[in-house]
Protein backbone atom coordinates (compact mmCIF):
# COMPACT_ATOMS: atom_id res chain seq x y z
CA UNK A 1 0.00 0.00 0.00
CA UNK A 2 2.51 2.16 0.87
CA UNK A 3 4.61 1.27 -2.57
CA UNK A 4 1.12 3.15 -4.04
CA UNK A 5 1.06 6.53 -2.43
CA UNK A 6 4.60 7.40 -3.86
CA UNK A 7 3.57 8.44 -7.07
CA UNK A 8 0.83 10.63 -5.41
CA UNK A 9 4.10 12.10 -2.64
CA UNK A 10 6.12 12.36 -5.87
CA UNK A 11 3.58 14.52 -7.48
CA UNK A 12 2.52 16.42 -4.00
CA UNK A 13 6.03 17.45 -3.62
CA UNK A 14 6.78 18.72 -7.01
CA UNK A 15 3.63 20.30 -8.07
CA UNK A 16 2.22 21.70 -4.61
CA UNK A 17 5.20 22.12 -2.10
CA UNK A 18 7.95 22.63 -3.62
CA UNK A 19 6.58 25.92 -5.48
CA UNK A 20 4.99 27.12 -2.19
CA UNK A 21 7.99 26.81 -0.52
CA UNK A 22 9.72 28.71 -3.67
CA UNK A 23 7.34 31.75 -3.31
CA UNK A 24 7.71 31.85 0.28
CA UNK A 25 11.82 31.55 0.01
CA UNK A 26 11.34 34.02 -2.59
CA UNK A 27 8.94 36.75 -0.58
CA UNK A 28 12.09 36.89 1.85
CA UNK A 29 14.20 37.68 -0.69
CA UNK A 30 15.85 41.61 -1.12
CA UNK A 31 14.22 43.26 -3.65
CA UNK A 32 16.67 45.75 -4.48
CA UNK A 33 18.11 48.88 -3.06
CA UNK A 34 15.77 52.61 -3.24
CA UNK A 35 16.94 54.89 -5.67
CA UNK A 36 14.37 57.42 -4.97
CA UNK A 37 10.88 57.63 -3.14
CA UNK A 38 9.02 55.10 -5.91
CA UNK A 39 11.76 53.46 -7.61
CA UNK A 40 13.46 50.63 -6.55
CA UNK A 41 16.44 49.33 -8.60
CA UNK A 42 15.23 45.87 -9.25
CA UNK A 43 15.58 42.90 -11.36
CA UNK A 44 13.41 39.76 -10.11
CA UNK A 45 14.98 39.77 -6.92
CA UNK A 46 18.63 39.17 -5.05
CA UNK A 47 19.24 35.68 -4.71
CA UNK A 48 20.45 34.28 -1.36
CA UNK A 49 19.38 37.68 0.47
CA UNK A 50 16.93 37.57 3.87
CA UNK A 51 14.97 40.00 4.74
CA UNK A 52 10.93 40.87 6.22
CA UNK A 53 10.94 44.26 3.69
CA UNK A 54 9.08 43.06 1.43
CA UNK A 55 6.15 42.23 3.56
CA UNK A 56 6.89 45.88 5.56
CA UNK A 57 6.49 47.53 2.55
CA UNK A 58 2.96 45.69 2.02
CA UNK A 59 1.50 46.53 5.66
CA UNK A 60 2.69 50.05 5.87
CA UNK A 61 2.34 51.66 2.36
CA UNK A 62 -1.37 52.73 2.25
CA UNK A 63 -0.60 51.96 -1.51
CA UNK A 64 -1.16 48.08 -0.58
CA UNK A 65 -2.76 48.73 2.76
CA UNK A 66 -6.11 50.20 0.61
CA UNK A 67 -5.17 47.06 -2.02
CA UNK A 68 -5.48 44.70 0.50
CA UNK A 69 -8.74 46.16 2.17
CA UNK A 70 -10.73 46.92 -1.07
CA UNK A 71 -9.52 43.50 -2.09
CA UNK A 72 -11.47 42.16 1.08
CA UNK A 73 -14.65 44.39 0.68
CA UNK A 74 -15.13 43.31 -2.77
CA UNK A 75 -14.97 39.81 -2.30
CA UNK A 76 -16.95 40.38 1.01
CA UNK A 77 -19.99 42.16 -1.82
CA UNK A 78 -19.16 39.71 -4.40
CA UNK A 79 -20.15 37.35 -2.04
CA UNK A 80 -23.33 38.56 -0.49
CA UNK A 81 -24.61 39.39 -4.32
CA UNK A 82 -23.73 36.33 -5.77
CA UNK A 83 -25.26 33.87 -2.27
CA UNK A 84 -28.18 36.40 -2.07
CA UNK A 85 -29.64 36.30 -5.56
CA UNK A 86 -27.78 32.39 -6.35
CA UNK A 87 -30.10 31.70 -3.56
CA UNK A 88 -33.25 33.41 -5.34
CA UNK A 89 -32.48 31.36 -8.83
CA UNK A 90 -31.75 28.34 -6.70
CA UNK A 91 -35.41 28.39 -5.01
CA UNK A 92 -37.03 28.68 -8.21
CA UNK A 93 -35.16 25.69 -9.32
CA UNK A 94 -36.47 23.53 -6.37
CA UNK A 95 -39.83 24.61 -6.89
CA UNK A 96 -40.08 24.29 -10.32
CA UNK A 97 -41.74 20.95 -12.06
CA UNK A 98 -38.98 18.15 -13.09
CA UNK A 99 -39.01 19.74 -17.02
CA UNK A 100 -38.47 23.36 -15.78
CA UNK A 101 -36.20 22.46 -13.66
CA UNK A 102 -33.45 21.15 -16.24
CA UNK A 103 -34.52 24.33 -18.34
CA UNK A 104 -33.71 26.35 -15.41
CA UNK A 105 -30.19 24.51 -14.86
CA UNK A 106 -29.21 24.62 -17.93
CA UNK A 107 -29.74 28.58 -18.05
CA UNK A 108 -27.90 29.15 -15.14
CA UNK A 109 -24.94 26.88 -16.24
CA UNK A 110 -25.31 28.58 -20.00
CA UNK A 111 -22.61 31.52 -19.06
CA UNK A 112 -19.84 28.80 -17.97
CA UNK A 113 -19.86 27.47 -21.30
CA UNK A 114 -19.01 31.15 -23.54
CA UNK A 115 -15.04 31.84 -23.39
CA UNK A 116 -14.34 34.14 -20.05
CA UNK A 117 -12.70 37.00 -22.15
CA UNK A 118 -15.68 36.83 -24.85
CA UNK A 119 -17.82 37.00 -21.90
CA UNK A 120 -15.71 39.80 -20.07
CA UNK A 121 -15.95 41.92 -23.18
CA UNK A 122 -19.48 41.13 -23.75
CA UNK A 123 -20.14 42.58 -20.45
CA UNK A 124 -18.26 45.53 -20.89
CA UNK A 125 -19.96 46.34 -23.70
CA UNK A 126 -23.05 45.87 -21.60
CA UNK A 127 -22.28 47.58 -18.51
CA UNK A 128 -20.61 51.03 -20.16
CA UNK A 129 -17.15 52.46 -18.65
CA UNK A 130 -15.14 51.12 -16.71
CA UNK A 131 -15.73 51.06 -12.61
CA UNK A 132 -16.65 50.32 -9.00
CA UNK A 133 -20.31 48.81 -10.32
CA UNK A 134 -18.97 47.05 -13.41
CA UNK A 135 -16.26 45.36 -11.23
CA UNK A 136 -18.64 44.22 -9.09
CA UNK A 137 -21.26 43.19 -11.47
CA UNK A 138 -18.80 40.89 -13.87
CA UNK A 139 -17.57 39.18 -10.59
CA UNK A 140 -20.90 38.22 -9.86
CA UNK A 141 -21.74 37.39 -13.38
CA UNK A 142 -18.42 35.16 -13.19
CA UNK A 143 -19.55 33.39 -9.59
CA UNK A 144 -23.28 33.55 -9.23
CA UNK A 145 -23.29 29.99 -11.06
CA UNK A 146 -21.60 28.47 -8.68
CA UNK A 147 -23.17 29.94 -5.81
CA UNK A 148 -26.34 28.93 -7.49
CA UNK A 149 -25.75 25.53 -8.15
CA UNK A 150 -23.98 24.98 -4.80
CA UNK A 151 -27.55 25.96 -3.02
CA UNK A 152 -29.63 24.53 -5.72
CA UNK A 153 -27.71 20.69 -4.37
CA UNK A 154 -28.50 21.22 -0.76
CA UNK A 155 -32.22 22.52 -1.58
CA UNK A 156 -32.62 19.35 -3.46
CA UNK A 157 -32.46 17.15 -0.37
CA UNK A 158 -35.01 19.28 1.63
CA UNK A 159 -38.01 16.82 0.91
CA UNK A 160 -40.50 18.93 -0.50
CA UNK A 161 -43.51 17.40 1.88
CA UNK A 162 -41.81 19.27 4.93
CA UNK A 163 -43.46 22.68 3.24
CA UNK A 164 -46.92 20.36 2.71
CA UNK A 165 -46.38 19.48 6.85
CA UNK A 166 -45.58 22.94 7.87
CA UNK A 167 -48.53 23.85 6.04
CA UNK A 168 -50.91 21.60 7.47
CA UNK A 169 -49.53 22.64 10.97
CA UNK A 170 -50.76 26.43 10.62
CA UNK A 171 -47.75 27.70 8.83
CA UNK A 172 -48.29 30.55 5.87
CA UNK A 173 -45.87 29.90 2.75
CA UNK A 174 -43.42 32.29 4.30
CA UNK A 175 -43.77 30.92 7.85
CA UNK A 176 -43.19 27.64 6.25
CA UNK A 177 -39.80 28.30 4.77
CA UNK A 178 -38.06 30.59 7.04
CA UNK A 179 -38.96 27.64 9.58
CA UNK A 180 -38.41 24.85 7.75
CA UNK A 181 -37.06 25.02 4.10
CA UNK A 182 -34.14 27.90 5.05
CA UNK A 183 -32.50 26.32 7.75
CA UNK A 184 -32.47 22.89 5.91
CA UNK A 185 -30.69 24.65 3.04
CA UNK A 186 -28.19 26.19 5.19
CA UNK A 187 -25.33 24.02 5.05
CA UNK A 188 -25.59 24.48 1.19
CA UNK A 189 -25.33 28.47 2.02
CA UNK A 190 -22.32 28.26 4.46
CA UNK A 191 -20.62 26.37 1.38
CA UNK A 192 -21.44 28.77 -1.01
CA UNK A 193 -20.22 31.37 0.90
CA UNK A 194 -17.01 29.84 1.39
CA UNK A 195 -16.82 28.95 -2.38
CA UNK A 196 -17.32 32.50 -3.66
CA UNK A 197 -15.64 34.01 -1.07
CA UNK A 198 -12.65 32.47 -1.60
CA UNK A 199 -12.95 32.55 -5.23
CA UNK A 200 -13.71 36.58 -5.26
CA UNK A 201 -10.80 37.44 -3.13
CA UNK A 202 -8.75 36.08 -5.86
CA UNK A 203 -10.56 38.74 -8.49
CA UNK A 204 -8.30 39.23 -11.24
CA UNK A 205 -10.37 39.40 -15.11
CA UNK A 206 -13.01 41.15 -13.78
CA UNK A 207 -11.09 44.20 -12.01
CA UNK A 208 -8.52 43.82 -14.64
CA UNK A 209 -10.71 44.55 -17.28
CA UNK A 210 -13.65 46.13 -15.84
CA UNK A 211 -12.00 48.36 -13.27
CA UNK A 212 -10.07 51.16 -13.61
CA UNK A 213 -6.31 51.39 -11.61
CA UNK A 214 -8.61 52.36 -8.32
CA UNK A 215 -10.20 48.74 -8.03
CA UNK A 216 -7.38 46.25 -8.82
CA UNK A 217 -7.30 43.63 -6.50
CA UNK A 218 -4.25 42.05 -5.01
CA UNK A 219 -3.75 39.53 -7.53
CA UNK A 220 -3.94 42.24 -10.49
CA UNK A 221 -1.03 44.38 -8.44
CA UNK A 222 0.73 40.27 -8.36
CA UNK A 223 0.80 40.49 -12.38
CA UNK A 224 2.14 43.73 -12.24
CA UNK A 225 4.81 43.29 -9.76
CA UNK A 226 5.44 39.78 -11.79
CA UNK A 227 5.47 41.05 -15.55
CA UNK A 228 5.61 44.88 -15.67
CA UNK A 229 7.72 45.78 -12.56
CA UNK A 230 9.71 43.06 -12.40
CA UNK A 231 9.70 42.75 -8.64
CA UNK A 232 9.27 39.10 -8.14
CA UNK A 233 10.12 39.45 -4.37
CA UNK A 234 7.27 41.90 -3.56
CA UNK A 235 4.80 40.04 -5.75
CA UNK A 236 5.78 36.62 -3.63
CA UNK A 237 4.78 38.29 -0.25
CA UNK A 238 1.37 39.85 -1.85
CA UNK A 239 0.73 36.18 -3.10
CA UNK A 240 1.81 34.91 0.18
CA UNK A 241 -0.48 37.00 2.51
CA UNK A 242 -3.13 35.94 -0.08
CA UNK A 243 -2.60 32.38 0.42
CA UNK A 244 -2.18 33.03 4.41
CA UNK A 245 -5.69 34.63 4.23
CA UNK A 246 -7.14 31.83 2.26
CA UNK A 247 -6.44 29.27 4.43
CA UNK A 248 -6.95 30.68 7.54
CA UNK A 249 -10.66 31.63 5.97
CA UNK A 250 -10.94 27.60 4.82
CA UNK A 251 -9.54 26.59 8.65
CA UNK A 252 -12.05 28.54 10.15
CA UNK A 253 -14.31 27.00 8.47
CA UNK A 254 -13.63 23.58 8.71
CA UNK A 255 -13.51 24.69 12.66
CA UNK A 256 -16.99 25.94 12.41
CA UNK A 257 -18.63 23.14 10.36
CA UNK A 258 -16.95 20.30 12.73
CA UNK A 259 -18.99 22.75 16.20
CA UNK A 260 -21.98 22.45 14.22
CA UNK A 261 -21.43 18.85 12.96
CA UNK A 262 -21.33 18.00 16.78
CA UNK A 263 -24.37 19.81 17.90
CA UNK B 1 -69.08 16.24 11.13
CA UNK B 2 -67.22 15.96 8.08
CA UNK B 3 -69.39 16.32 4.84
CA UNK B 4 -67.83 15.35 1.14
CA UNK B 5 -70.41 16.37 -1.82
CA UNK B 6 -69.80 15.53 -5.56
CA UNK B 7 -65.74 15.60 -4.75
CA UNK B 8 -64.20 15.69 -8.64
CA UNK B 9 -60.26 16.37 -9.62
CA UNK B 10 -59.31 15.04 -12.91
CA UNK B 11 -55.33 15.18 -13.89
CA UNK B 12 -55.73 15.16 -17.62
CA UNK B 13 -57.93 13.04 -18.79
CA UNK B 14 -57.65 10.45 -15.94
CA UNK B 15 -60.30 11.07 -12.96
CA UNK B 16 -58.09 10.57 -10.24
CA UNK B 17 -61.35 11.43 -8.02
CA UNK B 18 -64.91 11.27 -9.47
CA UNK B 19 -68.05 12.65 -7.70
CA UNK B 20 -67.22 10.98 -4.17
CA UNK B 21 -69.55 11.91 -1.55
CA UNK B 22 -69.71 10.46 1.78
CA UNK B 23 -69.79 11.88 5.45
CA UNK B 24 -67.47 11.23 8.12
CA UNK B 25 -69.21 11.52 11.73
CA UNK B 26 -68.42 13.12 15.01
CA UNK B 27 -65.21 11.37 16.72
CA UNK B 28 -65.50 8.74 14.15
CA UNK B 29 -62.57 7.04 12.62
CA UNK B 30 -63.33 6.42 8.87
CA UNK B 31 -61.02 3.85 6.84
CA UNK B 32 -60.04 4.77 2.87
CA UNK B 33 -59.79 1.50 1.38
CA UNK B 34 -58.40 0.46 -2.08
CA UNK B 35 -55.87 -0.57 -3.87
CA UNK B 36 -53.11 1.68 -4.99
CA UNK B 37 -53.35 4.26 -7.63
CA UNK B 38 -57.50 4.05 -6.54
CA UNK B 39 -57.28 7.82 -5.66
CA UNK B 40 -57.20 7.40 -1.97
CA UNK B 41 -54.14 10.00 -1.32
CA UNK B 42 -55.16 12.76 -4.15
CA UNK B 43 -58.64 12.15 -1.61
CA UNK B 44 -56.96 12.98 1.47
CA UNK B 45 -54.48 16.12 -0.55
CA UNK B 46 -58.07 17.68 -1.50
CA UNK B 47 -59.12 17.20 1.84
CA UNK B 48 -55.97 18.71 3.31
CA UNK B 49 -55.99 21.64 0.79
CA UNK B 50 -53.05 20.39 -0.96
CA UNK B 51 -54.63 19.88 -4.05
CA UNK B 52 -57.60 21.93 -5.78
CA UNK B 53 -60.48 20.30 -6.75
CA UNK B 54 -62.32 20.78 -9.93
CA UNK B 55 -65.84 20.55 -8.19
CA UNK B 56 -67.31 19.70 -4.79
CA UNK B 57 -67.64 20.61 -1.69
CA UNK B 58 -65.78 19.51 1.66
CA UNK B 59 -67.29 20.99 4.16
CA UNK B 60 -65.99 20.29 8.27
CA UNK B 61 -68.17 21.52 10.56
CA UNK B 62 -70.92 23.45 8.52
CA UNK B 63 -67.69 25.61 7.17
CA UNK B 64 -66.95 25.14 3.80
CA UNK B 65 -63.55 24.55 3.07
CA UNK B 66 -63.38 25.70 -0.78
CA UNK B 67 -60.22 27.83 -1.68
CA UNK B 68 -58.98 27.64 1.81
CA UNK B 69 -55.06 26.90 2.19
CA UNK B 70 -54.05 23.73 4.29
CA UNK B 71 -52.99 26.60 7.35
CA UNK B 72 -56.55 28.15 7.44
CA UNK B 73 -58.16 24.60 7.56
CA UNK B 74 -56.86 23.58 11.21
CA UNK B 75 -56.73 19.62 10.16
CA UNK B 76 -53.90 17.22 11.50
CA UNK B 77 -51.70 15.26 9.24
CA UNK B 78 -49.54 12.54 9.57
CA UNK B 79 -47.76 11.06 6.27
CA UNK B 80 -46.72 8.02 5.49
CA UNK B 81 -42.98 8.96 6.18
CA UNK B 82 -43.60 10.96 8.95
CA UNK B 83 -42.11 14.08 7.50
CA UNK B 84 -40.52 15.01 10.73
CA UNK B 85 -38.43 18.58 10.85
CA UNK B 86 -34.75 16.89 11.21
CA UNK B 87 -33.11 20.17 12.39
CA UNK B 88 -35.69 20.65 15.64
CA UNK B 89 -35.76 18.11 18.17
CA UNK B 90 -38.89 16.17 19.12
CA UNK B 91 -40.33 19.17 21.93
CA UNK B 92 -40.15 21.86 18.90
CA UNK B 93 -41.69 19.27 16.37
CA UNK B 94 -44.41 18.96 18.36
CA UNK B 95 -44.58 22.84 19.06
CA UNK B 96 -44.32 23.95 15.82
CA UNK B 97 -48.35 23.63 14.78
CA UNK B 98 -48.73 25.86 18.30
CA UNK B 99 -46.32 28.20 17.48
CA UNK B 100 -47.53 29.22 14.36
CA UNK B 101 -50.96 29.42 15.78
CA UNK B 102 -49.02 32.19 17.87
CA UNK B 103 -49.44 30.77 21.22
CA UNK B 104 -47.44 32.03 24.09
CA UNK B 105 -44.20 30.05 24.93
CA UNK B 106 -44.54 28.59 28.18
CA UNK B 107 -48.01 27.23 26.95
CA UNK B 108 -47.16 25.80 23.99
CA UNK B 109 -44.35 24.11 25.58
CA UNK B 110 -46.85 23.00 28.27
CA UNK B 111 -49.12 21.38 25.85
CA UNK B 112 -46.39 19.78 23.73
CA UNK B 113 -44.87 18.12 26.86
CA UNK B 114 -48.66 16.57 27.75
CA UNK B 115 -49.06 15.81 23.72
CA UNK B 116 -45.75 13.83 24.09
CA UNK B 117 -46.74 12.08 27.15
CA UNK B 118 -50.22 11.79 26.02
CA UNK B 119 -48.28 9.16 23.14
CA UNK B 120 -45.72 7.29 24.85
CA UNK B 121 -43.03 9.82 24.39
CA UNK B 122 -42.04 11.35 27.77
CA UNK B 123 -38.79 11.90 28.23
CA UNK B 124 -37.73 12.17 24.75
CA UNK B 125 -38.09 15.79 24.23
CA UNK B 126 -34.76 17.06 23.36
CA UNK B 127 -33.99 14.11 20.93
CA UNK B 128 -33.39 15.04 17.45
CA UNK B 129 -36.19 12.84 15.17
CA UNK B 130 -33.51 10.83 13.15
CA UNK B 131 -32.48 9.35 16.58
CA UNK B 132 -35.42 7.88 17.35
CA UNK B 133 -37.05 4.29 16.38
CA UNK B 134 -39.65 4.12 13.56
CA UNK B 135 -42.39 3.95 16.36
CA UNK B 136 -41.19 6.49 18.36
CA UNK B 137 -41.57 8.67 14.78
CA UNK B 138 -44.35 7.35 14.31
CA UNK B 139 -45.66 8.63 17.91
CA UNK B 140 -43.85 11.47 17.49
CA UNK B 141 -45.37 12.42 13.81
CA UNK B 142 -49.12 11.77 15.87
CA UNK B 143 -48.38 13.89 19.12
CA UNK B 144 -47.42 16.72 16.53
CA UNK B 145 -50.48 16.47 14.84
CA UNK B 146 -52.73 16.15 17.75
CA UNK B 147 -50.87 18.65 19.78
CA UNK B 148 -52.77 22.09 17.85
CA UNK B 149 -56.42 20.25 18.74
CA UNK B 150 -57.22 20.06 14.91
CA UNK B 151 -61.35 19.50 13.66
CA UNK B 152 -59.59 16.32 11.87
CA UNK B 153 -56.94 13.89 11.61
CA UNK B 154 -55.93 12.57 8.28
CA UNK B 155 -53.70 9.39 8.15
CA UNK B 156 -51.63 8.37 5.19
CA UNK B 157 -50.70 4.75 5.48
CA UNK B 158 -49.28 5.75 8.70
CA UNK B 159 -48.57 2.10 9.65
CA UNK B 160 -46.91 0.38 6.65
CA UNK B 161 -43.23 1.71 7.19
CA UNK B 162 -43.21 -0.39 10.63
CA UNK B 163 -42.24 -3.70 11.58
CA UNK B 164 -44.94 -6.35 11.52
CA UNK B 165 -44.59 -6.82 15.28
CA UNK B 166 -45.08 -3.01 16.08
CA UNK B 167 -47.75 -2.67 13.39
CA UNK B 168 -49.81 -4.62 15.25
CA UNK B 169 -49.34 -2.87 18.61
CA UNK B 170 -49.29 0.56 16.92
CA UNK B 171 -52.51 -0.23 15.17
CA UNK B 172 -54.08 -1.09 19.01
CA UNK B 173 -52.89 2.28 20.55
CA UNK B 174 -53.76 4.44 17.68
CA UNK B 175 -57.56 3.03 17.66
CA UNK B 176 -57.50 3.50 21.53
CA UNK B 177 -55.68 7.23 21.23
CA UNK B 178 -57.99 8.45 18.50
CA UNK B 179 -60.79 7.08 21.18
CA UNK B 180 -59.98 8.58 23.96
CA UNK B 181 -59.74 12.21 22.39
CA UNK B 182 -62.57 11.41 20.10
CA UNK B 183 -61.14 12.99 17.09
CA UNK B 184 -62.84 12.56 13.98
CA UNK B 185 -60.36 10.83 11.84
CA UNK B 186 -59.44 9.75 7.72
CA UNK B 187 -56.95 6.72 7.64
CA UNK B 188 -55.85 6.10 4.04
CA UNK B 189 -54.81 2.58 3.55
CA UNK B 190 -54.08 -0.50 0.93
CA UNK B 191 -54.02 -3.04 3.77
CA UNK B 192 -57.70 -4.69 4.47
CA UNK B 193 -57.11 -6.14 7.58
CA UNK B 194 -55.58 -2.95 9.32
CA UNK B 195 -58.85 -0.88 7.77
CA UNK B 196 -61.71 -4.32 9.01
CA UNK B 197 -59.98 -4.02 12.36
CA UNK B 198 -59.71 -0.49 13.62
CA UNK B 199 -62.12 1.35 11.91
CA UNK B 200 -65.29 2.64 12.37
CA UNK B 201 -66.62 2.46 9.00
CA UNK B 202 -64.83 1.81 5.79
CA UNK B 203 -65.11 3.54 2.72
CA UNK B 204 -64.06 1.68 -0.65
CA UNK B 205 -61.98 3.47 -3.41
CA UNK B 206 -61.63 1.71 -7.20
CA UNK B 207 -60.02 4.06 -9.30
CA UNK B 208 -61.49 7.42 -7.92
CA UNK B 209 -64.73 5.94 -7.76
CA UNK B 210 -66.95 5.20 -4.17
CA UNK B 211 -67.86 1.74 -4.19
CA UNK B 212 -69.15 1.18 -0.46
CA UNK B 213 -69.17 3.13 2.52
CA UNK B 214 -70.48 1.30 5.82
CA UNK B 215 -69.45 -0.73 8.79
CA UNK B 216 -66.85 -3.43 8.92
CA UNK B 217 -69.34 -6.04 9.33
CA UNK B 218 -71.71 -4.88 7.19
CA UNK B 219 -69.42 -4.83 4.04
CA UNK B 220 -68.31 -8.20 4.85
CA UNK B 221 -71.85 -9.64 5.14
CA UNK B 222 -72.98 -7.68 2.13
CA UNK B 223 -70.28 -6.18 -0.19
CA UNK B 224 -72.15 -3.84 -2.55
CA UNK B 225 -70.44 -4.74 -5.60
CA UNK B 226 -68.23 -7.34 -6.85
CA UNK B 227 -65.32 -5.54 -6.77
CA UNK B 228 -65.77 -5.13 -3.18
CA UNK B 229 -65.86 -8.49 -2.73
CA UNK B 230 -63.22 -9.45 -4.71
CA UNK B 231 -60.73 -7.04 -3.01
CA UNK B 232 -61.54 -8.55 0.49
CA UNK B 233 -61.14 -11.82 -0.72
CA UNK B 234 -65.13 -12.89 0.09
CA UNK B 235 -66.29 -15.42 -1.82
CA UNK B 236 -70.04 -14.79 -3.39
Amino acid sequence: MRKLLAPAALLWTIGVLGPLLWILRLSLAWQGSPKDEHAYDVLFYHPGTWTLENYARIFSEWFYVRMLLFTAGLALLVTAVSVTLGYILAYAVYRATPRFKTALLVLIVMPKLTNILVFIFGLKIMLGPSGLLPVVAGETFLLLPYAAMTIAAALEAVPRHLIDTARGLGARPAAAFWNVVFPLSLPGVVAAVLLVLLWSLGAFLGPYLLGNPSQYTVAVQVDRETNFDLNWALAAALNTVMMVSVAAIGYGASRFRSRAACR
Amino acid sequence: MIQVRGLTKRFGAVSAVADLSFDVHEGELLAVLGPSGCGKSTLLRLIGGYVRADSGVISIGGRDMNGLPPEARNIGMVFQDYALFPHMTALENVEFGLKMRGMAKTERRARAVEALAFTGLAGIEERAPGTLSGGQQQRLALARAIAPKPALLLLDEPLSNLDARIREQMRGELRNMQKRLGLTTILVTHDQEEALLIADRIAILERGRLHQCSTPLEICLRPATPFVAGFLGLTP
